[in-house]
């Protein structure tokens, strides 16, 4: 796997304990936890560490021990797949979700679904709902039953929209080291 | 990196050197000495042709359009670079639009205004619109002074969906040649 570009943000409140393991984890990816050296922030409310040589743009060790302990964290990188992980424990629509982006970072999402949505949406009516109910295409033929069923529209485009597009993308919880 | 292009539809035969000139400058660049041969990227179906060093097909497609010619190009994502992948799709009098893609060829679109619409029909109604119109989303914010308006929620949702998401991608239609056909002329008997 080529190394890339990664850049994690950890929040929530941890103990000390688990700091210095924070520390040694991050030590393990990028070589260093001392600022200034090997790319790293601190911020006024979040951790924050970059570095250009890491394994798939991953920081492997620092995750394994986010995800063990419940530490929120948002990661972006620039590997093969750009992409942007989330790992929110305390938000249950969330839990972990990658995010796809371009070299922008910019939120994508999968077009071919919602560009047949787009097209149903644009030709089937309540007038000619009837002729597209065995339509092949199976969003023609659920925008028609759904037209001819006299339902809501909202709950069916809010449905279908949900399962095309990504959640939103949360604001982590502030980071804290408890007792310091 | 490498790109390719798909021609079809109805070509003159009297325009495929022309063809040949602008897509040799893409691949070449201009006065190369290198030929590129029309048949050997032509089949039943189409004329294809595909480069690893190619990254587009400009002066190709620029020609093709103004001929009038449907064509479909794509350019692959750049590994190295991260840029990203594109598919252009022209056909004459009912599209010329630009795909991005990703590195295995999908479609993909941007989300941020589609998450923005699937937010305001979850959190605006008509009852509460008025809550909304200083929303920092602009999609919630324009779903609220719709409502307001007494604008239909549908009407909204195609809006947005036609502004945002391209159409389906039409097939290409099939190349067809179409070869000069010489006038006879008639030449008059001696003596008449």
């Amino acid at each position: 796997m080529n190394s890339s570009w990664g850049e994690i943000t950890i929040g929530g409140t941890i103990t000390k304990t688990l700091f210095e393991e924070l520390k040694k984890a991050i030590e393990t990816d990028i070589g260093s936890c001392e600022p200034g050296i090997g790319g790293w922030a601190r911020d006024e409310n979040y951790l924050i560490f970059n570095d250009s040589d890491l394994p798939g743009g991953e920081f492997r060790a620092t995750e394994e021990l986010c995800f063990k302990n419940n530490i929120p964290f948002h990661r972006e990188s620039n590997g093969e797949e750009p992409e942007i992980v989330v790992f929110d424990p305390f938000n249950v629509l969330m839990g972990t979700h990658s995010y796809t982006i371009n070299s922008q970072t910019q939120l994508l999402t999968e077009a071919e679904e919602l560009m047949e949505l787009r097209d149903a949406l644009k030709e089937v009516s309540i007038t000619n709902a009837p002729t597209f109910i065995n339509d092949k295409r199976p969003l023609f033929k659920r925008h028609a039953e759904h037209l001819l069923s006299g339902e809501d529209f909202k709950g069916f485009i809010i449905e279908l929209l949900d399962s095309y597009l990504p959640p939103p993308m949360p604001e982590l919880p502030h980071f804290k080291v408890k007792g310091k | 990196m490498s790109a390719n292009i798909s021609i079809g539809g109805d070509l003159k035969e009297e325009l495929i050197p022309l063809l040949i000139n602008n897509l040799t400058r893409d691949v070449y660049g201009k006065d190369s000495g290198w030929v590129i041969e029309f048949n050997k990227y032509t089949d039943d179906s189409y004329f294809l042709f595909e480069d690893d060093c190619v990254t587009t097909f400009d002066y190709l497609e620029e020609f093709l359009k103004s001929h009038e010619i449907p064509f479909s190009s794509a350019t692959s994502y750049n590994i190295e670079t991260h840029d990203q992948g594109s598919m252009r799709v022209y056909l004459p009098g009912v599209m010329d639009q630009v795909y991005n893609t990703t590195m295995d060829g999908e479609l993909y679109l941007y989300a941020t205004d589609l998450m923005g619409l699937k937010e305001a029909l979850k959190v605006v109604a008509f009852e509460n619109a008025a809550l909304h119109i200083n929303h920092r989303n602009r999609t919630v914010k324009k779903y609220a002074e719709h409502l307001l308006k007494g604008g239909d929620p549908l009407d909204f949702v195609k809006s947005i969906m036609d502004e945002d998401v391209p159409p389906f991608v039409p097939p290409l239609p099939l190349l067809n040649i179409i070869k000069k056909v010489k006038k006879i002329k008639k030449v008059k008997k001696k003596g008449k």
